[in-house]
């Protein structure tokens, strides 16, 4: 579903993300990993769309990712990916059901928010801000913002590097609920849960 | 999610910033309100004030050129037409011409078609008499004036009665004649109807009766032998009326000249030329010019810091907006992640200016106004009456002031809309 060929990032002389093949197939849970430094996250937001590599190319279903236009390649990060990241990003001033619902664009065949905040134990936090809730329920919250479009393709970055490891098992085990469901997952990660979740584990070198 | 809830719950989120960028506008706005108040109130106050002495000026000078008309008048025609037989050397030398012409002609004036300087024509009869031993001046006076169309006026000749005579004071002191005694006057018999106050003239010696009485103890009915008459003040400056006078007596009476008393009629002339130069030009000029020059140092004074006070609101607004972007740098990378595109970013961070510019301009017309209203009096000098809500103002303010809050934070909402995601998203 999606392959990287000789996908290179560099940034001025330094090499985030060496030379690197992958080829994920729908339905598939990659975990990646790495140390510090090695490009995980690069190679993440590359597949999410949001970083030109250097070089090499990226195929979403057969098409050059960076080859879309600007809005298709807006449309592919509304409707094929979910991203979830480290630091839950979610917008402070909105709140729990407003954060899940700012995914949802024009034509989106989106989940029913509430059911889905439900499912995520999330159900009497709707009116809360990012700000009242706890770590592991900001990322349920971005795990449910990743998932509100139905995506073919979830992108998280370090989704539990900020938890306790029962919420840490817990992300794992809604991304787990997803994957079983059809979902491909990419997930970055440095923990040891990943490895009982994941079909496959990548693991890349620094440089 | 509509960018307008998501702009109105930013501005919610981030008061300082959203409140110190509505002061800046509010500001802004409030600086110009009572710029262009002030500025609209001083014009009416100057209007007004000019109304009201160029009023006071029309009406000194109406009144003035009245009183001055009426002593012009008071001091006698300043025309005396006679025959052209005339022997002016008598004439000059005894006061009266020896040759007399028909009464009707006079009426030759009622028949002209254009446009004359003659008025308040009058028949005299004079003639120089020896009156119980000194000489005297009998002064025949028609009872009416005859006048050009379209130039009647009252009449400023006074009448005589018929069978009444009236006395210059001298010749009543002379022959010790009082008021209702019963003179002789040739061969009639005339009640003496007044004493006349002394004038230092000829008319000292004069006896004044109806023009019919003269002619009568004369023995020359019928005739006269001068028309006075009051030329109008109506020639160009740069003709010579004398020569007017007589271009225009020629058709009318030609066997008859006219001479003008120069020395009355120049003073006259320049007396009112003058009065209409002073009272109706030059006082409200002088005075439109004070105030022109007070209007001029107000607005000086305006253009010079308006323009840097706006300048520096429009910075702030500016610098605001950067600090605005720089904060959001995840937020703007989380809804690039999410799919938006950079119109959307652009509208969230340009839709908040134009918001916070709609709200300013509403808020800075309120307290542009009330300052006016409440300070304009002591700090421009200018009466209450002529401050108050300017209702334009608000409708330009509520335009412009968006429109100058977006234009202030363009460069920020580009910098937004051009803004490396990932460089945010990568180094959380």
């Amino acid at each position: 579903m999606i392959t990287c060929t000789q996908v290179t990032k560099r940034f001025g002389d330094v090499t985030a993300l060496a030379p690197f093949d992958l080829n994920m197939e729908k339905g598939e849970f990659v975990a990646i990993k790495g140390a510090s430094g090695s490009g995980k996250t690069t190679l993440l937001l590359a597949l999410g769309g949001m970083l030109r590599p250097t070089e090499g190319e990226i195929k979403y279903k057969g098409a050059n990712l960076y080859e879309l236009s600007s809005s298709e390649l807006g449309n592919y990060r509304s409707n094929e990916v979910g991203f979830v990241f480290q630091m839950f990003h979610l917008v402070p001033y909105l709140n729990v059901e407003e954060n899940v619902l700012l995914a949802v664009s024009n034509g989106n065949q989106a989940s029913q928010p509430l059911e889905l905040l439900n499912q995520f134990g999330l159900s009497d936090r709707l009116t809360h801000t990012p700000s009242e809730l706890s770590a592991g329920e900001r990322q349920r919250v971005a795990l449910a913002r990743a998932l509100i479009n139905q995506p073919e393709i979830i992108l998280a970055d370090e989704p539990t590097g900020n938890l306790d490891p029962e919420n840490d098992r817990q992300v794992f085990k809604h991304l787990s609920e997803y994957h079983k469901k059809g979902g491909t997952v990419a997930v970055v990660t440095h923990g040891s849960t990943a490895d009982e979740f994941a079909d496959r584990i990548v693991s890349l070198k620094a440089g | 999610m509509n960018p307008l809830t998501l702009i109105v719950k930013e501005i919610t989120h981030r008061k300082a910033n959203a409140l110190l960028s509505l002061l800046a506008i509010t500001i802004a706005v409030a600086l110009v309100v009572i710029f262009f108040s002030v500025s609209q109130g001083t014009q009416r106050e100057q209007a007004e004030i000019l109304d009201d002495m160029n009023a006071s000026t029309d009406e000194i000078s109406q009144s003035t050129q009245k009183k001055t008309k009426r002593i012009q008048r008071d001091m006698g025609q300043n025309l005396r037409i006679v025959s052209e037989e005339t022997d002016l050397a008598h004439f000059w030398d005894e006061g009266f011409s020896k040759t007399t012409f028909p009464e009707d002609w006079l009426q030759q004036f009622t028949n002209v078609t254009k446009q004359i300087n003659y008025s308040h024509l009058s028949a005299i009869l004079k003639w120089k008499i020896d009156w119980r031993g000194s000489p005297a001046m009998i002064y025949g006076l028609a009872p009416r004036e005859v006048a050009p169309p379209g130039r009647e006026k009252p009449i400023m000749i006074t009448p005589v009665k018929r069978g009444t005579v009236q006395l210059g004071k001298t010749i009543a002191e002379i022959h010790n004649v009082k008021r209702d005694d019963v003179v002789k006057v040739e061969n009639g018999e005339f009640e003496v109807d007044r004493v006349l106050a002394e004038k230092g003239s000829g008319a000292e010696i004069r006896i004044y009766m109806h023009l019919a009485d003269a002619q009568s103890v004369l023995g020359r009915e019928g005739l006269i032998n001068e028309i006075q008459a009051l030329d109008c003040y109506c020639a160009d400056e740069s003709q010579d009326t004398l020569t007017l006078l007589r271009e225009q007596l020629a058709p009318i009476l030609p066997k008859a000249k006219v001479f003008r008393m120069q020395d009355m009629a120049e003073a006259r002339e320049q007396q009112r030329r003058l009065m209409e130069a002073q009272l109706g030009k030059a006082m409200p000029k002088v005075i439109d010019e004070a105030i022109q020059s007070q209007t001029n140092n107000l607005e000086k004074t305006f253009t010079k810091i308006l323009p840097v006070m706006v300048f520096l609101c429009g910075l702030s607004v500016a610098t605001l907006a950067m600090l605005n972007t720089r904060d959001r740098r995840q937020e703007i990378g989380v809804f690039r992640a999410l799919g938006h595109g950079g119109m959307h970013i652009a509208i969230l961070f340009l839709g908040k200016a134009v918001a916070i510019g709609i709200a300013g301009a509403i808020i800075g017309y309120g307290v542009g106004g009330y300052l006016t209203l409440n300070f304009g009096q002591e700090l421009f000098a200018l009466t209450k009456a002529q401050l108050g809500w300017e209702p334009s103002l608000l409708i330009e303010a509520l335009w412009l002031a968006p429109a100058f809050a977006a234009l202030a934070t363009f460069i920020p909402a580009m910098l937004a809309v051009v803004q490396d995601p990932a460089d945010t998203l990568r180094h959380d």
